[in-house]
């Protein structure tokens, strides 16, 4: 009690300069997520902006029920909520934009889910497979892409993304069933 | 165990891997220079300043807005009734009153003078039957 009275005195209080500190800390977070729902780095970095700068004029209305980090995530995922209703051509954008990122080689980078031995046929499919993956979860509605999101690639628990999204936990399971299910579809071809 | 819950369970391990190479793989794409992070927190910080600045102007904007209005309607030319000329000093209503006039009068002006002399003539041979 006394700890969400400080932490909403502490958002409601808080000065341009005190704000600073609290964009370092939550930034990376926030662009990550933006980046996971909108698969664009400029749009990601632009809504990141606009996040805080949302916070900073909603600080007031914080009422401390929450951490600082739910509640910032939960204004980015509305945000980009908004931004997918905004973008009628973000299909193709997101059709076309289904490539492996590249290190600074310039090839793509290694995955994760090689069991060490990484021979080229492995990796090779695990990159395939990652890439089933990935379009299995750009087909998933807004909702349950960004439930995707927060409890895979943000790793957050249940409790945190049904904070996050203003839903109920087992809403949030059921998101993440059918996203889990599309993607097993997906794979087993 | 509820059956719903197993069969995520086996959903999950199925797929498990693969989702955790996308996650892993989305952790990186995000990955960023430090330049990156400190530019983006510059962005915020000028916008927020911005936002400041406009969030405590609309005051000195209204007033600025109602002066310019207030100087404008002093300023704007008034519409200027147009000249009422009066009937006396209009020269063509004159010169119709001038016809008028002469059209009304049974003698010509020209005549005038043979006409004074006719009545003289009249009036003095009236005088002179009735002294006789």
């Amino acid at each position: 009690m006394a700890g969400s009275r400080r932490a909403r005195e502490g958002a409601a209080a808080l000065t341009a300069a005190d704000f600073d500190a609290l964009v370092r800390e939550h930034q990376r977070r926030i662009y990550r997520v933006l980046l996971a729902m909108t698969r664009d780095p400029d749009a990601a970095d632009t809504l990141t902006q606009e996040c805080f700068l949302r916070a900073y004029q909603k600080r007031a209305g914080f009422r401390g029920d929450s951490s600082v980090t739910t509640w910032l995530t939960r204004i980015a995922i509305n945000l980009a909520l908004d931004h997918r209703r905004n973008r009628r051509n973000g299909f193709w954008r997101r059709l076309f934009s289904i490539t492996p990122p590249e290190t600074d080689s310039g090839e793509p980078a290694a995955l994760d889910v090689a069991d060490g031995r990484a021979s080229p046929e492995r990796e090779l499919l695990a990159r395939e497979q990652v890439d089933l993956v990935r379009a299995a979860v750009d087909a998933l509605s807004a909702q349950q892409r960004a439930v995707f999101t927060l409890r895979f690639v943000e790793e957050m628990s249940l409790e945190e993304v049904a904070g996050a999204m203003g839903l109920e936990v087992g809403t949030v399971k059921a998101h993440l069933f059918r996203a889990v299910s599309a993607v097993r579809r997906k794979l087993r071809g | 165990m509820s059956e719903d819950e197993k069969q995520f369970e086996a959903a999950w391990q199925a797929v498990e891997p693969a989702v955790n190479a996308l996650a892993a793989e989305g952790r990186r794409e995000a990955e960023r220079p430090e330049e990156f992070w400190r530019a983006q927190r510059a962005a915020i910080r000028e916008r927020l300043e911005e936002q400041e600045r406009m969030g405590a102007q609309p005051l000195m904007r209204w007033a600025a807005a109602l002066a310019t209005l207030t100087l404008c309607a002093v300023l704007l030319p008034q519409p200027v009734a147009p000249p009422v000329i009066s009937a006396e000093r209009d020269p063509d209503h004159e010169l119709l009153l001038g016809v008028e006039r002469t059209m009304r009068r049974s003698v010509p002006r020209s005549l005038q003078a043979a006409e004074f002399l006719a009545a003289e003539l009249n009036q003095a041979a009236q005088m002179q039957e009735k002294q006789n």
